[in-house]
């Protein structure tokens, strides 16, 4: 199941487990520093193997899946987009994902402003002059997608690693 | 050693006292022979700063004036990401709050430390405001419907509209007040209805029942009952009415006049020719909602309700009997025909009622008076009557003939006395085709001459087939 060949995705939310069961003691929640730790080591070793831009994507399409799976086994069924941002906003900040918020949102042309402060990935990482929330660009695109049907280019604006405090997310649809 | 002009280091100096005195300077002008040293990076980097701060100070302003949309600012000084920061919460609580203008108060804000905590207040007590109004609107909506439920049906809406707008609802306990009650009847419906298709029966009565409704709306009256072809109707209830007495009459001149043409309306489409009778009486009633918790309704009872539909069986068809009480709250202006005494049960005189004719004020409800002219048939017409005595016939037959004729009215002749009012049945023998010998209905008006053979009648039921019949043995001739 986890280690087949394939040629398309085969995730599914059971592959999680049942954590419950798994962690009776130590319980659902982990140190960021753990969850930051298999990240960048991950982006590492695909950045030093398949180069910056592979490396950009792969972790794009996991964060859409990852956004996708979210939005069908998370979040309930919403009835209007407020509703759906405000969806987000509890669950993330429940699971400690981070504090996300909208800025701005223009119904008629399908564009947004999204932040994430206390972001999981980012938040107090050294100022590197890049943006690096790829995955969370993939994992917004991924809840919309799942909300909508509609595919949307995600791309990251301010963030912790370019000297930002939050991250800020313009989306538009494709 | 690097050799400083003192004029260069004076211009830092002033782009810094600018600074801190509340203006923006502009860059430092770097000669252009200054070597490419220290002093050269030092000026570079003062410019920057002084660009940045420019930037960031004119992002603030806009800020300040509440201009949200400024273009981020590229700077990665710390005061410039809590600008960032700020620039970021305003927008997301101006979208916070619109969603809530828009009627979403589920909108949280969270962690923005005393603003989260105002905020989440202010929606909660929101929240709590708007469930406190659908409440209170519910409650409404229930009285409302209670309201028209109870009043809507038979009551113009603009008597709704302000029990509707009573603050404290309405008294539906019962209360003991003076109004004004008038019924109206169709004058022999039962026979005819007997008589005709039922569609039309049905058909007849709701156009006839609309007429009447729409008029009785507009001048006020509630109407309290709807019992076949009879209307019970209240002026100065559940509202009281200083005026509920001219009110009705009015109301009654105008229901008579309509006659005409619901008439015309019935003869269009084949139907009979119907008539009604009105009596308007005053007094005082017990009012309230009467019933069960399963079903109840506002209504009148006393002695009033009883004695105007006593009087309202003295009418005839076209007839507005009015009771003395009517008489007195309603005039000035009345006009009265002649005196007709009602006598009542439980009561030991009569009540001298009178034929309403008109208004002095409202000389378009004058009714027509009463045809007076008989035409003398050919060779008078035998038939047997009898008495009716609530809907029972009286068992014996007794003989009489038809002298003259009007449309509405006869003059007869019989031997028995026939007090004034008396409801009658005639039976002809004529040559009608059919096996059982047409009746027609009548109530006696009063004796022509002092032997009392003679009495003028009017008829409150003919079949169709037989008036015609009837008609056809007039002459031209007139007895009276």
């Amino acid at each position: 199941m986890f280690k087949e060949e394939r040629d398309e995705s085969q995730f599914t939310w059971s592959m999680l487990g049942d954590i419950e069961e798994g962690r009776p003691n130590l319980g659902p929640m982990v140190n960021v520093a753990v969850y930051r730790l298999m990240q960048f080591t991950l982006r590492d070793v695909l950045i030093r193997d398949f180069g910056v831009e592979n490396a950009d994507r792969i972790f794009f399409e996991a964060g859409k899946k990852a956004g996708q799976a979210y939005c069908e086994n998370v979040l309930s069924e919403n009835e209007d987009l407020a509703s759906f941002f405000a969806d987000i906003q509890r669950t993330m900040k429940e699971l400690g994902i981070g504090i996300f918020r909208v800025e701005s949102a223009d119904l008629e042309t399908n564009s947004f402003v999204v932040t994430v402060a206390e972001d999981l990935d980012c938040s107090g990482i050294p100022v590197c002059a890049e943006e690096v929330c790829i995955y969370d660009e993939g994992f917004i695109a991924g809840l919309l997608l799942a909300y909508s049907g509609k595919d949307f280019h995600v791309k990251e604006v301010d963030c912790w690693g370019s000297g930002g405090r939050v991250c800020r997310f313009t989306v538009v649809l494709k | 050693m690097i050799s400083v002009e003192r004029e260069l280091i004076d211009k830092i100096t002033a782009a810094f006292h600018y600074l801190r005195t509340g203006k923006v300077p502009q860059p430092i002008p770097i000669p252009e022979d200054l070597p490419n040293n220290e002093l050269r990076q030092l000026f570079t980097y003062v410019n920057r700063f002084l660009v940045e701060f420019a930037t960031f100070t004119e992002a603030m302003e806009q800020i300040a004036q509440g201009e949200l949309d400024v273009r981020p600012v590229f700077s990665r000084m710390a005061v410039s990401h809590s600008f960032k920061a700020l620039q970021s919460n305003l927008r997301h609580l101006t979208w916070k709050t619109q969603q809530i203008a828009g009627g979403d108060l589920e909108q949280q804000v969270d962690f923005m430390g005393d603003f989260s905590t105002a905020f989440n207040s202010m929606t909660q007590q929101l929240k709590d405001s708007r469930e406190q109004l659908l409440d209170l609107n519910k409650q409404l909506k229930r009285r409302n419907r209670f309201i028209r439920e109870t009043f809507g049906r038979y009551m113009s809406d603009d008597v709704v509209g302000v029990l509707l707008d009573m603050p404290e609802g309405l008294k539906l306990g019962g209360e003991k007040r003076e109004v004004t009650l008038l019924w109206s009847d169709l004058r022999g419906f039962t026979a005819l209805s007997e008589r005709l298709d039922p569609t039309i029966v049905v058909a007849l009565l709701n156009h006839y029942l609309s007429a009447m409704i729409e008029i009785i709306q507009q001048h006020g009256g509630t109407i309290d009952d709807i019992i076949g072809d009879a209307i019970l109707v209240l002026f100065g209830a559940p509202l009281p009415l200083e005026d509920a007495a001219p009110r009705a009459v009015r109301c009654a001149l105008e229901m008579q006049k309509t006659m005409r043409i619901v008439n015309e309306h019935n003869f269009q489409r084949g139907w009979p020719e119907i008539e009604m009778g009105i009596a308007v009486h005053t007094g005082e009633v017990v009012l309230g909602n009467i019933g069960s918790t399963k079903r109840s309704k506002y209504s009148v009872i006393g002695q009033t309700v009883n004695l105007t539909a006593r009087i309202e069986s003295f009418t005839v068809g076209g007839q507005v009997l009015v009771s003395p009480t009517l008489i007195s709250a309603a005039n000035p202006g009345l006009i009265l025909g002649d005196e007709v005494k009602v006598h009542a049960k439980g009561m030991r005189r009569a009540i001298r009622c009178h034929d309403l004719l008109g208004h002095n004020n409202h000389p378009e409800l004058s009714l027509e008076v009463e045809e007076k002219d008989c035409n003398v048939l050919a060779e008078p017409l035998a038939f047997a009557y009898a008495r009716l005595i609530g809907k029972r016939l009286d068992e014996q037959m007794e003989p009489g003939t038809l002298v003259s004729l009007a449309h509405r009215r006869a003059v007869v002749e019989i031997t028995g006395p026939l007090p004034a009012h008396t409801n009658i049945v005639l039976r002809f023998e004529l040559e009608t085709g059919e096996e059982k010998a047409p009746e027609v209905y009548a109530k006696v008006m009063h004796p022509l001459e002092e032997s009392g053979k003679r009495y003028l009648i009017h008829f409150t039921s003919v079949p169709p087939g037989l008036q015609a019949q009837l008609h056809r043995l007039v002459t031209k001739e007139k007895i009276f």
